[in-house]
């Protein structure tokens, strides 16, 4: 509460209490089974995007000595990733112990074919159906609420129909996390509080050109009067009033005179801040009705970009407040509470590194450094805390920072890639070897105290290669004349399909890798009949895989899946028709995935995402060691859910495609 | 004001003795406790006990009327309208006691607030000062900070002329109780800074010519009338107040605490209330 607050609800309080004193006496677990296999224990590190090749290097450079510890005590293989190896598909093969015919999730975008756009492949939110409008409010007579797409049962639900107990710790592919008896906190696929997967607000004097086109965060203009501005943090949108305004909180940043230094006054809160610092979570209140009816909490950090010549601050995306999430975020609910009590605050958006505000130049590497090194920090010290806490049963805990910082700084440790520059390698070539190091120290914190009873499995869900050339899969499509647009249009005007000509259109691709047939009684102006499918997918199979990159001459796709040759299972209906699975330093194109048609059908990848995994599987697959010998030649990320339910003495499910790999 | 400030800040740094380096509930208990009791005794002196009690019966009474002629509507109302009037007779009974409670009441919650409400920093923990200079004269660039050792200036303070207010970011490298002094001119200003791990009264802010702060802020002197500055604020953390397991605001750890002493010794004491 603060001074002001205090002063007004203090006679208040007095006349309260005295009240109270006067009239208020006048008036008037279920119970735990033992669970199978005792103490046994079964701790899960999930390393997003550890690649072998990189592993391997960095352990024969030395500098990585628990893998090696584990590697040599245990054993360590590559890990057979998804078809396609992206995070939501690998980590739900990893959960459900299904490929994706299984589980249903086939790419970060599916599509709706009866509406020809790209949807969420990971999730849903529906607002509440009925409504009473009261003057200028709208009350929701229901709650909207969120779905998790994603279909099969995930292994930990079966451990505890074993009675085992279970912690999950931001398992990707999770949001909103499943029912479940145990610690659950979900990860990537959880929306900031705007319910995007991260909008972050920057404030300026000076304004970039493509402010317009930035996604992934918003600029906002600002004029310094006097050393100072005022601006809004801008939160929900307001659903209870009418055309739902976004809900805002007010804020006032003072420069100094001269020192490179800020004041922020934010909701009672001052911020000190200096020159490209952060601060530490700040927690808000979104006000949705008055008198303090309806609040949200959100919480963000604020950073002080630059304070002269140009004013820039950045705020993160505000994410849900773990002290009181606005939106299911883990089970039981108070979980997420209970760990704020013991941590502070902490991103619980999905994707916490802003690799959006780098690739839109909002960011330099330097920024976004600083705030992965947040990301991690804290990923780090909740990672302590889980671990002390953890007694028995399952233990997984994820980290994201091996896979993003991968995606932004491979262009610092490959001389190859287009964007490559000497200089920002030489002050950035070590990052990525560093993050290595981080998670190397997590792997010997767990191997200094493991014992008999415990198993340890250290994994990825894919690894890595240089994106160093985009490919406009759909471009390629249009210039082979499988796609027609819309007569008189130009192919630079179309965004998210809207003028393909869907009648004189055979094929397209949607997503990072998925190709789909424009099938007649499916897609909703389907041309193509299914008798005259498998050979149109033959034919543009065939074409693919001769494409050469015209600058370099390589082979530009290394292999392409048949749908029906890959995926089983009840949940085929979002399953593309063919897989396209690129070369290593290939992938998709940003602009392709969501139906744009740049000119080129292939381009330097200048965008300092510049790693990548979109690729054919087989090129990228993760890594995995334990504690334990692993007998599987090929082990694959579907063997690992059948893997952890056997180490508990459980089977697997007649759904599960893999099995054990000891 | 002062004077009777440190008074009664003295009699309470006196009762929270024992209570500064164990678990801040306890200190809670006994105080609410404590003032529980002692209100029970001033309302005891200051009410018309028989009347209070007259009116209680008369209240009983009519709930009795009410269940006897539940059937007869009229006489329902009629019994019900009595209850209000009596109900009316009882308040009026109890005002003059509320009012004698309403005094010491505050200045206990006042005392428990600076100890409940924020907490001392912890070293390595940094805190905003901000200092607030009477009108639009003062040169802030001319504003000097002094830290003793132990405090350290964690970053070029921020001037901001249209609030005539200066801010600086402090950090806490040694455990003690401080006193930073801030000067402009010939002209000097103290204001104390507790970095400690202890239940001690924390002084969120000092002002030159503000009751409401000085009154809120009992632990520390005000600034005096010639100062060159108005208002000197830290921004210390929030405690976090935990009663056996549970998170409550220390607010309603008191009411609760002290309502269970008040009713528990009513009988005891033989007080109607
Ligand atoms: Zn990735």
């Amino acid at each position: 509460m603060n001074k002001k607050l205090r002063s007004i609800t203090l006679p208040g309080t007095c006349l309260l209490f005295c009240l109270l004193l006067t009239f208020s006496f006048y008036g008037c677990e279920q119970s735990k089974a033992e669970a199978v296999n005792g103490d046994k224990k079964v701790i899960v590190l999930g390393f997003d995007g550890v690649d072998p090749g990189l592993l391997s290097k960095f352990m024969a450079e030395g500098r990585l000595p628990n893998f090696k510890r584990l590697a040599e005590q245990g054993d360590y293989k590559s890990l057979g990733t998804s078809i396609p190896p992206q995070s939501p598909v690998a980590w739900s093969n990893f959960i459900t112990g299904m490929n994706p015919g299984g589980h249903g999730i086939y790419d970060f975008l599916h599509r709706d074919p009866s509406l020809m756009i790209p949807i969420s492949s990971t999730s849903e939110t529906e607002g509440s159906a009925s409504t009473v409008k009261f003057g200028k409010w709208v009350i929701p007579l229901s709650s909207g609420h969120v779905k998790n797409l994603r279909q099969g049962r995930a292994f930990w639900n079966i451990l505890e129909d074993h009675n085992v107990e279970t912690t999950v710790f931001k398992v990707p592919a999770n949001f909103p996390p499943v029912a479940s008896k145990g610690k659950t906190l979900s990860g990537m696929g959880t929306p900031d509080l705007l319910g995007t997967f991260g909008t972050f607000s920057f404030y300026t004097d000076d304004p970039p050109p493509n402010q317009d086109v930035i996604s992934g965060g918003i600029v906002y203009p600002v004029q310094l009067i006097n050393n100072g501005f005022e601006a809004n943090l801008v939160g929900p949108k307001n659903t209870f009033l009418e055309h739902a305004p976004d809900a805002v909180i007010p804020f006032r940043l003072f420069r100094d005179p001269e020192n490179a230094t800020a004041q922020i006054d934010v909701q009672g809160h001052k911020i000190l801040l200096q020159e490209k610092e952060w601060s530490d979570w700040v927690e808000v209140d979104f006000s949705l009705l008055p008198a303090g009816l309806q609040s949200v909490s959100g919480i963000c950090r604020f950073y002080l970009k630059e304070v002269r010549p140009k004013m820039k601050l950045y705020v993160t995306p505000i994410n849900i407040a773990p002290a009181n999430p606005a939106l299911p975020i883990s089970t039981p609910d108070d979980y997420a509470s209970d760990l704020h009590k013991c941590c502070g605050d902490f991103y619980t958006q999905g994707m916490p590194e802003d690799t959006k505000a780098l690739s839109w130049g909002v960011f330099d590497h330097f920024d976004f450094h600083s705030q992965s090194k947040n990301v991690l920090e804290e990923r780090l010290r909740l990672f302590e805390h889980v671990y002390n806490d953890f007694e028995k049963g399952l233990l997984f805990f994820y980290f994201s920072s091996t896979d993003l910082n991968s995606h932004m700084f491979y262009n610092m440790i490959d001389p190859d890639h287009p964007s490559y520059k000497a200089e920002l390698a030489e002050e950035f070539g070590s990052v990525i070897p560093s993050i290595y190091e981080n998670v190397d120290a997590v792997v010997g914190r767990v191997l200094d105290q493991l014992d008999d009873n415990t198993t340890l499995l250290v994994m990825s869900d894919h690894g890595f290669a240089s994106f160093r050339r985009a490919v406009n899969l759909n471009s390629w499509l249009l210039d082979e004349g499988y796609i027609s647009l819309r007569r008189g249009t130009s192919q630079s005007d179309v965004e998210y399909y809207d003028k393909v000509d869907w009648i004189r259109t055979k094929i397209y691709g949607l997503g990072f890798n998925g190709v789909y047939v424009n099938l007649r009684s499916r897609e909703r102006n389907g041309i193509v009949l299914p008798t005259e499918k498998k050979k149109l997918l033959t034919e543009v199979s065939e074409k693919l895989l001769k494409l050469r990159d015209p600058e370099t001459g390589e082979q530009v796709v290394n292999r392409v899946y048949l749908a029906e040759e890959i995926y089983s299972g009840r949940n085929l209906a979002y399953a593309p028709d063919l897989v396209v699975g690129y070369n290593r330093g290939f992938r998709a194109s940003w602009e392709t995935t969501i139906g744009t048609f740049p000119e080129e059908w292939i381009s330097d990848n200048m965008d300092p995402w510049s790693g990548d995994h979109c690729m054919a599987a087989e090129l990228v697959p993760g890594v995995i060691l334990s504690n334990r010998k692993i007998q599987s030649a090929n082990p694959k990320l579907f063997d690992l859910a059948p893997t952890i339910l056997a180490e508990f003495g459980i089977g697997k499910t007649d759904e599960m495609v893999g099995g054990t790999i000891f | 004001m002062d004077i009777l400030n440190s008074l009664i800040s003295g009699i309470f740094n006196i009762v929270f003795q024992p209570f500064k380096n164990i678990d801040p509930v306890w200190g809670m208990l006994v105080v609410s406790f404590l003032t529980g009791i002692i209100m029970l005794f001033i309302f005891k002196a200051t009410s018309d006990q028989k009347g209070i009690k007259r009116a209680k019966n008369l209240v009983k009474g009519h709930f009795l009327a009410i269940r006897l002629y539940k059937d007869d509507i009229s006489l329902m109302f009629n019994t019900m309208s009595n209850i209000l009037a009596s109900n009316f007779l009882y308040m009026k009974k109890s005002m003059r006691p509320m009012l004698f409670l309403l005094v010491p009441v505050a200045f206990v919650l006042i005392q428990i607030g600076v100890r409940y409400e924020f907490r001392p920093l912890n070293v390595g923990e940094t805190a905003v000062v901000s200092l607030q200079a009477e009108g639009g004269n003062v040169r802030l660039s001319e504003v000097i900070l002094d830290l003793p050792q132990g405090l350290k200036l964690d970053m070029p303070p921020v001037r901001i002329d249209r609030l005539h207010e200066i801010s600086w970011r402090i950090l806490a490298e040694k455990a003690g109780d401080y006193e930073i002094s801030f000067k402009y001119g010939n002209q000097a200003v103290k204001k104390s800074l507790v970095v400690v791990e202890s239940l001690v009264p924390v002084t969120a802010a000092i002002a030159r010519d503000d009751i409401g702060t000085t009154i809120m802020n009992p632990s520390e002197s005000s600034i005096s009338d010639a100062s060159f500055a108005s208002l000197i604020s830290v921004v210390y953390p929030e405690r976090e107040f935990e009663a056996f397991g549970f998170s409550v605001h220390w607010l309603v750890a008191f009411f609760v605490f002290s309502l269970v002493a008040a009713f528990g010794f009513k009988g005891f004491l033989g007080v109607e209330v």
